[in-house]
């Protein structure tokens, strides 16, 4: 059985039962729901299967009818707004018919009142003649007579134009009401049997609960039937012409009958200025509606506002409530038009048959698109100027020198070293025609669908024309309707949420330097980190930043004015702040670059390299929380919460809740080994990358890498192979390793000593093994310095100053070597 | 737009150009958004900006890549 037919059977039931006498009932055991005698089952049955239909979901059935009762109310609710929508579209119609009838009638009620005023005064007039002692009385009374005879022609003129008009209107509404009363037979006859049934005042057979209505339309009839055309006539509500004293039964009566009860409210709403989707179009087609008389094109206009109407109320254009929000696959046909998917071929030959509506979808005022069109033609007749110049060039250099020539796409003879340019902009010009869809501008430049967005932008990268075009048309800070900007879907049929605007992500929070002056590398530069998988550069000066496709939309207007002379001190602090952590992050990788690595698998681990190989010495720990950077990440490292800087948490957990001190741990977990060797190679290339265009400030020296190894948490993550690579400088660091000072290597490994011997004897036992390790690791290194070292001297092509400098540097390093042989095995 | 100089918006915010560097005519501020008795809040934000006919346009940087780009440009700025 179809949907249709399940919800079709419901209603028939609900409906049925609502006409039968209550001893013909049967209650839905469990529910507070009737049915006819008999159907109990059938109604619980087909409640069951049209909830699966209705949710798609199934559900067991173990006794509870829950599911009944939420079919009843939801169908009631559907047929009482299925019966509202039918009344007051009915009640606008006939209302709208009689619209010129009931002006017309004003019109002539108020000439009427003029007539009957001259009329009077011409009366006086007479009046004050017969009594005047005048010679020329008599002619006086002629000549009043006259004009007195004229006006009462006139007054019987009108009198019978409005007895027309009053004839016309209540003509009309003898229809409507003959209407409804066949409609209420008609109900009656195709009642199911068992109905309870009753008679009209004029004998007719019909359902009792239509009986009310059905003696009201009745009533109605006989007072139309006792209008005196001789008395003031009004129209009530727009529908019915009728004595002043009829008004209170007549109201009286249209309370009983449901599509006159209707035609008060609508012409209520009416007036009521419509707003969200579709509104500007509605509000224009109805103000359309009101000077159009009864005609095709009337009837298009009322199908376009049904259609409109659509993602308004969530109901098709026959009132049925739709089960699925609209909004999502609406179809934006201009801005802020939106036509459901399955209404487009409909509204588009509306469109094409309906002088209005064509006029207003294509008028550049409403039609972003159209307007983008006008300035994409100006644009090509402009770029088709610009290739002409080339052309003319090519005309003058030719045969005066030796240049060579070349046939552009279009068959152009040109200059060889215009030919990129000039077949750039013939593929510009083809963009700019292609008007499918939706266009979007490019760096204020020009209009194009938004597949072609990347095309164009590529080609005015690449022109030299628009080099210095990239100019502002608009500065209004509204921003036109982007692609990511869906409406939001409808949620409930009724009211419709405006499309959701896009909310600008506020600026990263960043330390006040003023207030917090860390020693952090980039305090006033946390930029926001990379997106994973791509590279971060240092571009040079001369790289050509990114344009925007925003530029022309998201400028704001600004004016300027000089800085008051007593703000110079905190300024000169802010500014000199700014420029000594830039001046720093220059030179190093910036703790977003660090972030960065966090972020490509969420291990501190990389972290730690990260600064292995900047030479910062600093731990991951620290940047997640000394410096006091949170960022979280998602299953697959995308950032989901920029990261933020909170100074209160820049010495380590204190001050943190539970779950934050949990969230901490996770964040700091260590991996696996096997996952972070695999890891630690691709991170190395990317690092690396990054490190070989900085120029670094100081040298990175052994000395340092030695420091950074000894002072680095997370050398229990990192296999030997990787320290030797790292020793070996294959880390892409170009700068070349330069032989520590003696005194430089003793400090870092008697500060090394110093540091880590207490933590192995006091709180970590379990590190022994690790130092074991480490001091195996710093041998290899020193070995590998002495080799450096002795290989330097070796190679002889030294100074005698630099050759005794560098044999008491191996003197140095072995000694320490053997120092730290001793110191082991002491240990040990 | 010069150092030193204060940009108010329609709105009447304001903030005051700490650091600035040009490209391809193209300006980038780095600001400090500044009360009504002229101290500085703890908004920073870089701005694109544009000089067209005697007017002042400016634009947020919101875009990732794009700060980090510029965040990158300042940086080298100070290199030498």
């Amino acid at each position: 059985m179809s949907y249709e037919s399940m919800k079709n059977e419901l209603i028939e039931m609900i409906i049925e039962a609502e006409n039968l006498p209550e001893s013909d009932l049967e209650l839905i055991n469990g529910t507070e729901i009737k049915v006819k005698k008999g159907k109990a089952d059938l109604f619980k049955i087909r409640s069951y299967d049209y909830f699966k239909y209705f949710y798609n979901t199934n559900i067991e059935y173990n006794g509870s009818v829950n599911f009944v009762s939420d079919i009843f109310n939801m169908l009631k609710e559907e047929m009482k707004v299925k019966n509202t929508e039918y009344y007051e579209s009915k009640a606008y119609d006939i209302s709208m018919d009689s619209k010129d009838e009931v002006e017309r009638l004003e019109q002539l009620k108020s000439s009427l009142i003029t007539i009957k005023n001259n009329l009077d005064k011409k009366e006086s007039i007479r009046k004050n003649i017969i009594n005047s002692t005048s010679r020329d009385k008599k002619e006086k009374l002629v000549q009043i007579d006259e004009e007195i005879q004229m006006i009462l022609g006139a007054q019987e003129e009108v009198m019978t134009s409005i007895k027309e008009v009053k004839n016309s209107i209540n003509t009309k509404f003898i229809e409507i009401i003959n209407e409804e009363r066949d409609n209420i037979i008609y109900d009656f006859t195709t009642s199911l049997r068992g109905t309870e049934i009753s008679y009209g005042i004029d004998g007719k057979s019909i359902l009792a609960s239509d009986k009310e209505e059905y003696d009201a339309l009745i009533e109605l009839l006989k007072i139309i039937n006792k209008v005196d055309e001789s008395k003031n006539l009004i129209t009530h509500d727009g529908v019915i012409c009728i004595n002043e004293n009829q008004v209170e039964e007549v109201k009286d009566l249209f309370s009983k009958i449901t599509l006159f009860n209707k035609l008060k409210k609508k012409e209520e709403t009416k007036e009521v200025k419509i707003e969200g989707i579709n509104s500007e179009i509605i509000a224009a087609i109805s103000k359309e509606l009101e000077k159009t008389g009864k005609s095709k094109k009337r009837s298009n206009l009322i199908k376009a506002l049904r259609i409109l109407h659509v993602p308004r109320t969530g109901m098709d254009i026959d009132g049925n409530i739709l089960p699925y929000s609209v909004m999502p696959t609406a179809k934006e046909i201009i801005d802020n038009v939106f036509i459901p998917k399955k209404y487009v071929d409909d509204f588009n030959d509306l469109i094409k048959n309906t002088k209005f509506l064509s006029e207003y979808i294509n008028n550049p005022e409403f039609n972003s698109d159209k307007r983008k069109q006008l300035e994409n033609e100006n644009l090509i007749n402009e770029l088709k100027d610009y290739l002409k110049i080339i052309e003319k060039k090519y005309n003058e250099y030719n045969g005066v020198y030796n240049i060579p020539s070349v046939q552009a796409n279009d068959g152009t003879i040109i200059l060889a070293e215009d030919e990129k340019e000039y077949n750039n902009i013939l593929a510009i010009i083809k963009l700019l025609k292609e008007n499918n869809g939706r266009l979007h501008n490019v760096f204020g430049v020009g209009n194009v669908p938004q597949e072609n967005i990347p095309k164009l932008e590529d080609l005015i990268n690449n022109t030299k024309y628009f080099d210095d075009k990239i100019i502002i048309k608009k500065t209004s800070p509204i921003a036109e309707p982007s692609p990511i900007a869906e409406p939001t879907p409808i949620a409930e049929p009724s009211p419709i949420a405006e499309p959701t605007p896009i909310v600008e992500p506020t600026p990263i929070a960043e330390p006040t330097p003023i207030v917090e002056p860390t020693p952090i590398a980039e305090p006033t530069l946390p930029g926001p980190t990379p997106p994973t998988g791509q590279t971060s550069t240092e571009p040079t000066p001369d790289d050509k930043p990114k344009k925007s496709n925003k530029l022309k939309d998201l400028f704001k207007k600004v004016k300027i004015r000089k800085l008051k002379p007593t703000s110079s001190k905190w300024f000169e602090k802010l500014r000199n702040e700014f420029i000594e952590y830039a001046r720093e992050g220059a030179y190093n990788l910036s703790v977003n670059d660090m972030i960065y690595a966090n972020s490509l698998d969420n291990s501190p681990e990389l972290v730690g390299l990260a600064n292995v190989v900047n030479n910062r010495g600093v731990s991951p720990t620290i940047i997640q929380e000394d410096y006091g950077f949170h960022i979280k990440l998602d299953k697959t490292d995308k950032i989901v919460e920029k990261p933020t800087f909170v100074p209160s948490r820049a010495q380590g957990n204190v001050g943190l809740t539970p779950e934050e001190e949990k969230a901490r741990l996770e964040a700091i977990k260590i991996l696996p080994k096997n996952e972070l060797v695999k890891k630690v190679s691709d991170v190395k290339t990317e690092l690396s990358n990054k490190v070989s265009q900085l120029e670094p400030k100081e040298p990175i020296t052994t000395t340092n890498l030695v420091n950074n190894i000894i002072n680095s948490d997370n050398l229990d993550g990192m296999t030997e192979d990787d320290l030797n690579k790292m020793s070996d400088g294959d880390l892409g660091i170009s700068s070349p390793i330069v032989i520590p000072s003696n005194s430089e290597i003793l400090n870092s490994i008697e500060k090394q000593q110093s540091d880590t011997k207490p933590k192995i004897e006091e709180t970590q036992p379990g590190r022994e093994i690790v130092m074991d390790e480490l001091t195996k690791r710093m041998l290899e290194i020193l070995e590998e310095q002495i080799c450096n070292v002795q290989e330097k001297i070796d190679k002889g092509k030294i100074g005698s100053s630099e050759k005794a400098t560098l044999e008491k540097t191996l003197e140095n390093l072995n000694n320490k070597r053997e120092e730290i042989l001793k110191e082991n095995s002491r240990g040990l | 737009m010069n150092i030193r100089d204060v940009i108010t918006f329609e709105d009447n915010k304001e903030y005051v150009i700490l650091d600035m560097l040009e490209t391809n005519n193209e300006k980038y501020l780095y600001c400090v958004g500044i009360d009504k008795e002229e101290k500085p809040t703890n908004e920073f934000i870089y701005f694109q900006g544009i000089e067209k006919n005697n007017e002042y346009f400016v634009e947020e940087i919101l875009d990732k890549n794009k700060l980090n780009d510029i965040i990158n440009m300042f940086k080298n700025k100070y290199l030498n």
